[in-house]
């Protein structure tokens, strides 16, 4: 007998990823960026088959002094490696599957973290000023450490997940917390411990032989229903008084996001987080979390597992598109009117009635894609890596990138560089035309500076001190997003 | 209000506790009096460690062992609130019973379960009067998680002292600090005591790296 191969289901609607950083009160005052770092990917459309989300750390330590970086790189290999080992993991049997969780999954990370490190040394070596400060607060064994395994300046933790219809694979380097909880709201770790991490060490991506470190458990809807996925940074669970306390977090949130929303918890966290941080570890702290609505799991078919009010957003959510597109039809024929009109009575050329702006209005995608989603790549289109930096430069903020491509390409790419803060969502941007065959490798290019003003207006510019402001650089090819970084901006 | 998930949010403790050794050759040369201002000189420096930590509250202890060992700080002490009341000598030299004194401290609990890893600061001027019992406080301290996790620092007063127990202590190879006048005692209390404090700044060196900072002796 042949059996027909397996198609993975899809998740249950609403199934959504959402997540948040913020800056710990601690590093804002010795001066530090935040050194998390959080991706997800997520599919649109309603025939969604799985969510990967990954959240990382950034070393402390004098010796990784480019961790923000590094944690950078480590989400952004998670999320490439899960994304496309997806479809053989879901359709694998257990063997396979074990055998991706322990070890294909942490070698291709591991790989590629490495790959992501080596280009951005390339890209911007390490300048004589990263090298002195090392040296003034660590010695110079310090340095001579970093000199022979550079990769250390990039250390980092990760936890990741991949999230399908059946179950949920999570893995970890270092520490962190991955929390599940189940529809009853109870809360558990499933990721065994690590005896080796204690308050002041942990296992790190940036060790040689890193992949041995990951751990992974395989969580089964069958036999442990989960409703919410929760990944966070050690700067959160640090925060609370004992492990009940934190653990409550998951049953809570899952109870904001039955009660609220979604994307109402994503608005939340940001201030959830910060409070947290000042009152507790004073850490960086980023949670990322995959809800996945209430039937749930394992139920054959995706319309299975809809709740009434889920179904209701979704109508409503239609409804919004459908009124959209009547407007924009309505738009498209006034204009065509009016050019007819026109050409009639002018007498004139047809082409000079051509409705130009009465295109119709792209149409929001169903549901807004949260989080930065960074150095996705594809099979056409190869990975890249980009560094950034930002300062301050008399009333404006000026803004420099370097992007290094995996691989040589002809490919058209274009790149935006765009300045923003909390309550000031665009302070100006800037785009350019990359041509890799310029470059001498065909790969890598400094991005010429993008200068953007800051608002004059006396009041609005306290305002945006007071924020944390942060530049972003967005690269895109043939039309698609490849990759794209954030820093803060230095004085 | 919003709504804040999860129970309550607090600082991590960070546990600072000195075993002293004030057993009779402790009287000798004056060494007594120098532990008393060594403590004395460290609080203020502990205080400003902790102020450039808000986010840790550091609590500190103090065992006195000599013929017996005994809390002379019992309670867990916000730095802010330390006050020193100086300690004699007379006795043997107890320090097992000691360790095992401190093996039940760090028990969770009473230690919370989420903390930063405790400071344990060993000061002696000789040899340790009961072996048996040394062994086993050693391994009652080995038990305990923040026992094994907590950073250990040894300081020898003089030169007839216990090198191979104190690095059993400390549980790596490094030398513990040899002091041989009052001066480096107060400057050697004050950087062990510190250690513990800084390292919780020091969030994390990739598994492999010291808490020690680098210093002038």
């Amino acid at each position: 007998m042949v059996s027909s191969p397996v198609t993975p289901a899809a998740l249950p609607r609403g199934a959504q990823a959402v997540g948040a950083s913020v800056r710990g009160v601690a590093h804002v005052r010795d001066g530090l960026p935040n050194q998390d770092a959080f991706a997800v990917w997520q599919a649109e459309g309603s025939e969604r088959r799985c969510i990967v989300v990954a959240v990382a750390d950034g070393h402390g330590g004098a010796r990784h002094f480019r961790s923000a970086n590094g944690s950078n790189f480590a989400v952004n290999a998670a999320v490439q490696a899960m994304r496309r080992i997806a479809s053989e993991w879901e359709s694998g049997d257990c063997a396979r599957q074990s055998q991706i969780a322990s070890a294909v999954l942490p070698e291709a990370i591991v790989a590629d973290w490495t790959q992501k490190v080596q280009l951005h040394l390339q890209s911007t070596p390490i300048t004589e000023a990263e090298w002195r400060a090392l040296e003034a607060s660590s010695g110079p064994e310090a340095r001579e450490q970093v000199q022979a395994e550079p990769a250390l300046a990039y250390g980092a933790t990760l936890l990741a997940a991949l999230v399908t219809s059946t179950a949920v694979l999570l893995l970890q380097i270092g520490d962190g917390d991955a929390i599940l909880v189940g529809p009853d709201g109870k809360a558990w770790r499933p990721i065994p411990d690590d005896e080796r991490l204690t308050g002041e060490f942990t296992t790190s991506i940036c060790r040689a032989g890193a992949q041995a470190d990951f751990r992974n458990s395989i969580v089964r809807f069958g036999a442990s229903p989960v409703s919410l996925v929760m990944l966070s940074t050690d700067g959160y669970s640090n925060s609370f008084r004992t492990d009940e306390d934190f653990l409550r977090v998951g049953t809570d949130v899952l109870q904001m996001v039955r009660t609220d929303g979604a994307a109402a918890v994503e608005n939340q966290m940001p201030q959830i987080l910060e409070h947290a941080s000042s009152n507790g570890s004073g850490d960086d702290i980023t949670v990322g979390l995959v809800h996945l609505g209430e039937a749930d799991h394992p139920v054959g078919t995706a319309a299975g597992s809809v709740r009434p009010s889920e179904l209701r957003a979704e109508l409503a959510t239609l409804r919004r598109q459908l009124r959209g597109f009547r407007t924009a039809l309505i738009a498209v024929g006034v204009v065509a009117l009016v050019a007819l009109a026109w050409t009639f009575r002018a007498q004139i050329a047809a082409l000079a009635a051509k409705p130009s702006g009465a295109s119709m209005p792209k149409l929001a995608p169903l549901k807004p894609k949260p989080g930065e989603v960074s150095d996705i790549g594809s099979e056409s289109i190869p990975s890249a890596v980009l560094s950034i930096s930002a300062k301050h430069a008399a009333d404006a903020v000026k803004i420099t990138a370097t992007v290094t491509l995996g691989e040589p390409t002809d490919t058209q790419c274009t790149v935006r560089e765009s300045l923003s803060a909390p309550g000031f969502p665009n302070l100006g941007s800037a785009s350019k035309s990359l041509d890799f065959s310029s470059a001498s490798d065909k790969r890598t290019l400094q991005v010429e500076a993008a200068t953007i003003a800051l608002p004059k207006d006396p009041k609005e510019r306290k305002a945006l001190q007071a924020a944390d402001a942060k530049a972003a650089v967005e690269l895109s090819c043939s039309g698609k997003k490849v990759a794209s970084a954030t820093s803060h901006i230095e004085s | 209000m919003q709504k804040r998930p999860g129970g309550t949010i607090a600082r991590r403790e960070l546990h600072v506790i000195w075993l002293l050794d004030t057993s009779g050759s402790m009287n000798a040369d004056g060494k007594i009096q120098s532990l008393n201002v060594a403590i004395h000189e460290t609080i203020p420096h502990l205080r400003s460690a902790a102020l450039a930590n808000p986010n840790v509250e550091v609590l500190v202890r103090a065992i006195a062992f000599s013929s017996g060992a005994r809390w002379h700080i019992e309670q867990p002490t916000p730095v802010a609130d330390l006050r020193w009341n100086d300690v004699t000598a007379a006795g043997h030299t107890d320090l097992g019973l000691a360790l095992k004194l401190v093996a039940e401290a760090m028990k969770s609990p009473p230690m919370p379960e989420r903390a930063v890893s405790p400071a344990l600061i060993l000061v002696t001027d000789g040899y340790h009067t009961n072996e048996t019992d040394f062994e086993e406080g050693m391994t009652a301290l080995m038990n305990e998680r923040w026992g094994r996790q907590a950073v250990r620092k040894a300081i020898a007063i003089g030169r007839d002292v216990d090198i191979p127990a104190l690095k059993r202590f400390q549980g790596d190879d490094a030398e513990p600090l040899q002091v041989e006048d009052s001066s480096r005692l107060i400057q050697a209390i004050r950087w062990t005591s510190r250690v513990g404090v800084d390292a919780a700044s020091q969030i994390i060196e990739g598994g492999f790296a010291t808490t020690e900072p680098v210093v002038e002796w």
